[in-house]
């Protein structure tokens, strides 16, 4: 077919741009509203931001379904029924043994805080007979106060997290099934809000933003699921009552940079500890299996899965992993690394793309 | 004339009720050629349909290019510095080197009246790629060509400057 091209020509210019308005206050009230808009939103993001993780995560099964002769309602109607026939069948196969181990956990708790508390006493006494003039006491006291309160705020604890997941419960699935059937149009409805001026330079940090983000999530959620099942099976192999818990928790604790394989260590180390304060045994074991899946994790799963996600130099991430942990704690800790990423592509897109105009002006 | 405001021309625009016709306008162009209708509805209902007044720059040389544009209406001028290098009208279609290439745009295009635009983005080619991988490789197929028939005819008309 042939290609209907025009004249290339040279003649006078013509056309003389129209030089848009410069008003920062645009830009200062577009920043209002957006720091208006998620101050009266918060309740609902953590939802938003979970349904925007499964979302990453089942969209590539709703495009194949999409390959099959599915639309994109019905692709977003069958994600969404399997995620619930595959809850519904892990909780009939898994509930009684989740429920036995949960019950054990709260059992073993009242056992810990008196062995935690006996232990400090008994490590006390140790340390001034072996010439260390450290006192625990204060830390005896503290914990002691601790477990007062902790039946208290672990009911609380626990009526917060039920509440939570009943509400998610109904949101989650529905922000989800809209977010697979109306993604792009979402997208493109938001993007398209942005001025002519401004608009592929918009695109174009969307572009990179998503591109990296979407690769760094997918690759630390297959490295959750792997490091849990790794772990849970590791855990049961030694005879760990409560394994799966303790496999989830070591699956999860991986996204905490540097900490997650000290964390992920000592939640089974204590429990273990606490009800069996002389199984060193275990003990060795738990550390072994732990050490296992996260040197599994780093050699195989991380370069495999993860590679090069997110183009950052390690000094910057250590830092950016401190610094956010002073002000925001664990949370912090686990949001560095990909919001250090997507700050430097946005600052890399904005700084190349503004300049750019300074030095190419019409 | 009523002239709107470059900011809320876009933000306020009324729903879109030129879907057909820009589907139609689609077909035209060479990047849908041999691709069947039912297949091209999923892809353009959700493209992005911009309002640019006489004079508001589209894109300008040494931006990097996210997308491919159809003129739905009205007249972009492609210019390089004060010259002008060609005048596209409704159908024609600029910009589509973005789509294959991180490289930054080579020529200035400005709307020399109200013009409307729809823009094909690379995100929509990643999309359909996941979506429809069979459109989309002959999508690949006829931009590979469209940008080998542009580069042969630059080469054409440069030869026939020197000479």
């Amino acid at each position: 077919m042939p290609i209907p091209t025009k004249e290339l020509e040279s003649s006078h210019l013509t056309t003389e741009p129209h030089r848009p308005s410069r008003n920062p206050l645009y830009l200062v009230a577009g920043i209002i509203v957006t720091a208006l808009a998620f101050y009266l939103f918060s309740p609902v993001i953590p939802a938003v931001v979970i349904s925007f993780l499964l979302f990453i995560a089942l969209e590539p099964l709703a495009a194949k379904l999409c390959l099959y002769g599915f639309n994109r309602m019905q692709a977003a109607l069958s994600v969404i029924l399997l995620i619930f026939l595959a809850t519904i069948i892990s909780f009939v196969i898994g509930l009684d043994s989740i429920i036995r181990q949960l019950q054990s956990v709260y059992i073993q708790l009242n056992s810990i805080k008196q062995q935690l508390g006996e232990q400090i006493l008994l490590m006390n006494e140790k340390l001034l007979a072996n010439g260390f003039n450290i006192d625990l006491s204060a830390l005896h006291a503290a914990t002691a106060d601790k477990a007062l309160t902790m039946d208290m705020e672990l009911l609380e604890l626990g009526s917060a997290i039920v509440l939570s997941i009943a509400s998610y419960l109904l949101l989650v699935p529905l922000i989800l099934f809209f977010l697979l059937k109306d993604y792009r149009s979402i997208r493109n409805m938001a993007l398209g809000l942005l001025p002519n001026r401004y608009f592929e330079l918009g695109w174009l940090v969307y572009y990179r933003v998503t591109n990296q983000l979407y690769r760094y999530f997918q690759g630390v959620i297959l490295q959750v699921a792997i490091l849990t099942i790794v772990a849970s099976i590791g855990f049961y192999l030694i005879g760990a009552e409560s394994f799966f818990i303790f496999g989830v928790c070591a699956g999860l604790l991986v996204i905490v940079p540097y900490l997650g394989l000290f964390l992920a260590m000592l939640i089974p180390v204590i429990v273990t500890w606490s009800t069996s304060p002389g199984d060193y045994v275990m003990i060795s074991k738990i550390i072994v299996v732990v050490s296992f899946a996260y040197i599994h994790d780093q050699v195989i799963v991380v370069p495999t899965v993860i590679a090069n996600a997110v183009n950052l130099h390690p000094l910057i991430i250590i830092l950016g992993i401190v610094i956010f942990g002073y002000y925001l704690g664990i949370l912090g800790m686990v949001i560095a690394v990909p919001l250090l990423a997507t700050i430097k592509i946005i600052l890399e897109s904005l700084i190349n793309g503004l300049q750019n105009r300074v030095e190419n002006p019409i | 004339m009523n002239k709107k405001h470059p900011l809320w021309a876009n933000l306020l625009k009324p729903a879109d009720k030129q879907q057909d016709e820009i589907d139609d306008l689609w077909m035209k162009t060479p990047l849908f050629s041999d691709i069947p209708q039912r297949h091209i509805r999923p892809i353009t209902e959700s493209l992005s349909l911009r309002h640019y007044q006489p004079g508001e720059i589209v894109f300008k040389t040494g931006e990097i290019g996210v997308g491919a544009a159809l003129i739905v209406n009205g007249t972009i001028s492609i210019q390089t510095g004060r010259n002008e290098l060609a005048t596209l009208t409704r159908g024609d279609l600029f910009g589509e080197v973005a789509l294959a290439t991180d490289e930054t745009r080579t020529a200035d295009a400005i709307a020399k009246e109200e013009t409307d635009l729809v823009f094909f983005m690379k995100q929509d080619l990643d999309d359909l790629i996941k979506q429809n991988p069979g459109t989309a490789a002959k999508f690949a197929i006829n931009l590979a060509k469209l940008l080998a028939i542009r580069l042969r005819h630059t080469n054409l008309y440069q030869k026939q400057s020197e000479v």
